[in-house]
C-alpha cells in the first residue's frame, strides 16, 4: 500500500506491508526514507494499539484529527491516484474569503460593501457557545462581497465576507 | 428531607446535582431543552421534563416553564446548579412563591449581593476590605475621566450585573476610556440586559482567591477555606485548587480572609452555599470583589480537601436542618486541583469547538474524581458554554496532586472535538505552576513565553501510519463510508459477524 500523508506544511510519502498484525512501513519525506517496523492492533473502533518494540502507543484516529501521547495531528491521507486532484483550493489571487470558522450567530456586522479595510480591522463578530469572536482583515482590501448579516446564523466554512 | 427535587440546569452541573440527590435517596427531575434531549443528566435522572427549544433564554432561562415542570412533576424543591436562572433573585422568589423551596439563600440575599456595586458598598459597611474605585454606575465618559484620574491609571471597567468577563475593560490610558466604556456599556447591554458599567482600579498580577462560607437558615455560619482560581483565561477559570499555594506559605491568610467572607455573608443575612471572590496582591492585601449567590463550578476541589459533601449540605440547609459543623470541626487536607476541560480549540486561539463526541477514554484510578457532563456519541451543542467535564485530582500535597493531574490527564482521550485537554498537559508541567506562582494574567504570559509542544518524528511516523492504516482499513472494511455513523455501525456489524 502506499499514501501520501500531509501534516502542517509536510508531506509523507508512506508505502507498508501488512502480515498479520505486523506492519513493515517505510516513510520517505524529500527523498530521505526510514524503515520502521510496529504491531497494529485496532482496538476499539477508531482506535489502535501499536506497539514500536517493546514501546507501547495508543492511537486515536477521528477522520483528520490523530491524537497520541498527548499530542493531536491533522492528518490528511491522500490516494497518490488523486493526489493531483487534491492539491487545489489554494491561490485565487487577490481575492481572500473571510469565512465562519465554527456554527454559531453573526453578531455584528461591522463593515459595509464596498468599504476599504486595513489589515487586522474588525469585520464581522460571530458568536458560539457564549464567546464572541471577531473575524478580522487578514490583510488590507476592499469588501467587494458581503454576505454577513447580522442576526443571521453560520455554518463552519460559510463564507461571510469576500476581501479584494 | 424532601422527596423529589427538579434540577433546574444542564450538563456536567446537573449530573453532580441527581447523583447527590440519589446517594440521599430523593427522587430526581432533569429539565431539558432540544438541545438536550438526550444528554446524560436526561438519561440519569428518575424524570425529565421538555422546556422549550435549544436557545437558554426559550427553555433554561424560562422561570415559568422551569415552575411548571416542577408542579408537574411535584417536586419539592429547585436546585438551580449554577448559571442560568441560579443567581436570579426573582426566580427565588418565585420559587418560594409557589411554594417550592429554592436551594440557595434567599431572594432578598441574592438582590443584596446580585449587584456588584451593591456588594461592595454592603462589604464596605461591613468592614471588609475593597478595591479602590467607586461604587455607582458611571454614567459618562467625563465622569469615568474624572473617577479614573482620582485612583490612577491602570483602571477596569465592570459591567454593573456582569460576569465572565463580559463587559469587562482594563484601560491603561485616559485617551482610550470613553471608547472603552462604550465598548463595556454595550456588551454588558446585550449580555445583562443592564448597560451599568462602574469603574475600579486595577490591581496589578492580583491572585484571585475566593472563599466558600456555608450558613443555616438559624444564623449559623461558617467558611470552608479558599480556591486559588487565577489560572483565567478571558475571565473564565481554567484550573482551581484547594489549598491555594499562597495559604501554604502563610496559613494565617486563610483565617484573615475567612474572616472577612463572613463579615460579608452575615452583614446578607446570607444561607446555603456561596462565595466570596477576592484578589490578593503581591504583600497579600486582599480585597473583596463579589459574592456568587451559588454552588460554584470548582466546589469539588473543596469537597476533595474538606471532605465535605456541599451539595448533600445544601439540600440539608434548605431543608432546615442545622448545620451540624462547627468552624474548628473544619480541617483542610492534602491538595486538590481541578482542570476545567473545555470544547475549544487551543490552537485556534481556544475557539468553541461543538460537534459530535466520537470518542471518550476516561482517567480513573486512585485520587481521581471525573464531574462529566458527556459521553460518547454525545452532540456538543452550541448553544450553551462549552464545558464538558471538570478533572479533579487529590493528593497528600501540592507536588503529589499534580503529578496525579498529569497522569490523569494522559488517560484522559476526547476525540471528535477539540479540547484544551493537552493545554493543561503543558501547564501543569510549567516550572512556574509547579513553583505556585499564579496570577490572573499567568495564562496570557505563559502562552507568550512558550512554544506548543513539539514532537519527535519518531511519533509523527507512528500518527501517520495510524492514520494511513485506518483510510484503507475503512476502504477495505467497509465500502461507501459515508459518514462517521455508519461507521460505527459498520465497525459494530463486523463484531458481530465474527
Amino acid at each position: 500500500m502506499k499514501r501520501i500523508v500531509r501534516y502542517g506544511g509536510r508531506e509523507l510519502t508512506l508505502e507498508w506491508a501488512v502480515a498479520g498484525e505486523q506492519v513493515v512501513a517505510v516513510v520517505s519525506e524529500e527523498g530521505a526514507g526510514r524503515a520502521t517496523e510496529v504491531s497494529v492492533r485496532q482496538v476499539e473502533p477508531g482506535v489502535y494499539s501499536i506497539l514500536r518494540g517493546a514501546r507501547s502507543y495508543e492511537v486515536r484516529v477521528i477522520e483528520r484529527v490523530v491524537q497520541t501521547a498527548g499530542r493531536a495531528f491533522e492528518i490528511d491521507v491522500i490516494d497518490p491516484r488523486a493526489a493531483s486532484a487534491r492539491r487545489a483550493g489554494f491561490g485565487k489571487d487577490g481575492r481572500q474569503e473571510i469565512t465562519a470558522p465554527m456554527p454559531g450567530k453573526i453578531v455584528r456586522v461591522l463593515v459595509e460593501e464596498g468599504a476599504t479595510v486595513e489589515e487586522g480591522q474588525g469585520l464581522v463578530v460571530v458568536e458560539a457557545m457564549k464567546m464572541q469572536n471577531e473575524m478580522k482583515a487578514p490583510k488590507a482590501g476592499r469588501v467587494i462581497a458581503l454576505a454577513a448579516r447580522a442576526g443571521a446564523s453560520c455554518t463552519a466554512g460559510q463564507v461571510l465576507v469576500t476581501l479584494e | 428531607m424532601f422527596r423529589k427535587v427538579l434540577v433546574a440546569n444542564r450538563g456536567e452541573i446537573a449530573v453532580r446535582v441527581i447523583r447527590g440527590l440519589r446517594e440521599m435517596e430523593i427522587a430526581s427531575v432533569a429539565v431539558y431543552s432540544d438541545a438536550d434531549r438526550g444528554s446524560l443528566a436526561v438519561r440519569m435522572a428518575d424524570e425529565a421534563v421538555y422546556v422549550g427549544p435549544a436557545p437558554s433564554t426559550e427553555s433554561y432561562l424560562r422561570v415559568d416553564r422551569i415552575l411548571d415542570a416542577a408542579r408537574a412533576t411535584n417536586a419539592e424543591a429547585i436546585h438551580p446548579g449554577y448559571g442560568f436562572l441560579s443567581e436570579n433573585a426573582d426566580f427565588a422568589q418565585a420559587c418560594e412563591d409557589s411554594g417550592i423551596t429554592f436551594i440557595g439563600p434567599s431572594a432578598d440575599s441574592i438582590r443584596r449581593l446580585g449587584s456588584k456595586t451593591a456588594a461592595r458598598q454592603l462589604a464596605r459597611a461591613a468592614g471588609a476590605p475593597i478595591v479602590p474605585g467607586v461604587e455607582e454606575a458611571v454614567s459618562d465618559g467625563a465622569e469615568a475621566r474624572r473617577i479614573a484620574r482620582e485612583i490612577g491609571f491602570p483602571v477596569l471597567l465592570k459591567a454593573a450585573a456582569g460576569g465572565g468577563g463580559k463587559g469587562m475593560r482594563r484601560v491603561d490610558r485616559e485617551e482610550d476610556l470613553e471608547g472603552a466604556l462604550r465598548d463595556a456599556s454595550s456588551e454588558a447591554e446585550r449580555s445583562f440586559k443592564n448597560g451599568e458599567v462602574y469603574i475600579e482600579k486595577l490591581v496589578v498580577r492580583p491572585r484571585h482567591i475566593e472563599i466558600q462560607v456555608l450558613g443555616d437558615r438559624h444564623g449559623n455560619l461558617i467558611h470552608l477555606g479558599e480556591r486559588e482560581c487565577s489560572l483565567q483565561r478571558r475571565h473564565q477559570k481554567v484550573v482551581e485548587e484547594c489549598p491555594s499555594p499562597v495559604m501554604l506559605a502563610y496559613p494565617e491568610l486563610r483565617h484573615a480572609m475567612g474572616a472577612a467572607a463572613l463579615k460579608v455573608a452575615g452583614a446578607a443575612g446570607y444561607y446555603n452555599a456561596g462565595t466570596c471572590e477576592f484578589l490578593v496582591d503581591e504583600d497579600r492585601n486582599f480585597y473583596f470583589l463579589e459574592m456568587n449567590t451559588r454552588l460554584q463550578v470548582e466546589h469539588p476541589v473543596t469537597e476533595l480537601v474538606t471532605g465535605l459533601d456541599l451539595v448533600r449540605l445544601q439540600l440539608e440547609i434548605a431543608a432546615g436542618q442545622r448545620l451540624a459543623l462547627r468552624q474548628e470541626d473544619v480541617t483542610w487536607r492534602g491538595s486538590a486541583i481541578e482542570c476545567r476541560i473545555y470544547a475549544e480549540d487551543p490552537d485556534r486561539n481556544f475557539m468553541p469547538s461543538p460537534g459530535k463526541l466520537v470518542q471518550l477514554r476516561e482517567p480513573s484510578g486512585p485520587g481521581v474524581r471525573l464531574d462529566s457532563g458527556v459521553y460518547p456519541g454525545w452532540v456538543v451543542p452550541m448553544d450553551y458554554d462549552p464545558l464538558l467535564a471538570k478533572l479533579a485530582c487529590w493528593a497528600e500535597s501540592r507536588p503529589a496532586a499534580i503529578r496525579r493531574s498529569l497522569r490523569a490527564i494522559g488517560e484522559y482521550a476526547i476525540g471528535g472535538i477539540h479540547t484544551n485537554l493537552e493545554f493543561f498537559g503543558r501547564i501543569l508541567a510549567d516550572s512556574e505552576f509547579e513553583a505556585g506562582r499564579l496570577h490572573t494574567g499567568f495564562i496570557d504570559d505563559f502562552l507568550s513565553r512558550t512554544a506548543p509542544l513539539g514532537h519527535s518524528d519518531d511519533l509523527l511516523d507512528v500518527a501517520a501510519i495510524a492514520a494511513a492504516f485506518h483510510a484503507t482499513q475503512e476502504r477495505a472494511a467497509v465500502p461507501a463510508v459515508a459518514s462517521t455513523d455508519s461507521r460505527w455501525r459498520a465497525a459494530g456489524m463486523l463484531e458481530l459477524l465474527r
